[in-house]
């Protein structure tokens, strides 16, 4: 039922700065980016999320605007990419800090990093991108990822 | 970085872990990358295929 796009289009000047990140979301400074490869912001009014708040996957509902942002308050990010991503030619709309399912410790440099994008893109699979080198993680992060049981679901964490 | 601290000399046990924490923390060039956070609470090191055939399917879309 989702009209695939094609293939990611990163253009490298493209992408927002994290500086940009920070000044439309509000929030830290950090990549958003949908199931698609794109970069994510929020959205303008002619790409409004359809669908109610049923949250019945597949169907656009589960999205919800908040404070000019549009979020999806279930697991179906990937799914709410597609839905909105067609109705905007360039730029995805969905929020999706406040579901998180992927966090990409990233450094722009690291050739690995770009190739697990690259997979992530092909699969579909949404997620943030944190320039870990700009903000370096606390040590408590530090030790939620080396022993996960410490770490709070992504969903839970504080923004900092 | 590695080398000016000496790490190649500090014990890979738990009583060093907050030791290596503090380095990564101070200078985060130190930390292995990329890092993949999984929302399921689990982390990994995605430098391989392997690595990351085992991220996609933890986070694949339930429609995919």
């Amino acid at each position: 039922m989702f009209n695939d796009p094609g293939p990611p289009r990163i253009p490298p000047s493209g992408w927002p700065s994290p500086r940009d990140a920070e000044a439309h979301t509000g929030r830290p400074a950090e990549y958003l980016v949908d199931g698609w490869g794109h970069p994510a912001r929020p959205t303008a009014a002619r790409c409004s999320p359809r669908g109610g708040d049923s949250g019945r996957p597949g169907d656009g509902s589960g999205l919800q605007r908040a404070g000019g942002l549009v979020w999806s308050s279930s697991t179906t990010a990937s799914r709410a990419a597609r839905t909105t991503s067609r109705d905007c030619s360039v730029w995805s709309v969905v929020e999706i800090w406040d579901h998180v399912i992927m966090e990409i410790w990233h450094n722009p440099a690291c050739s690995k990093c770009a190739g697990a994008r690259a997979t992530l893109d092909e699969a579909r699979v949404p997620y943030r991108l944190r320039a870990y080198l700009d903000g370096a993680p606390s040590a408590t992060e530090l030790t939620g990822v080396l022993r996960p049981a410490r770490r709070p679901r992504l969903g839970d964490l504080p923004h900092r | 970085m590695a080398v000016a601290l000496g790490m190649a000399d500090w014990p890979r046990d738990d009583a060093t872990e907050p030791r290596w924490v503090e380095a990564m923390a101070a200078h985060p060039a130190l930390i292995q990358r990329p890092i993949l956070l999984l929302d399921d609470g689990s982390a990994l090191v995605a430098r391989t295929p392997e690595a990351l055939a085992e991220a996609v399917r933890r986070a694949a879309p339930d429609d995919a």
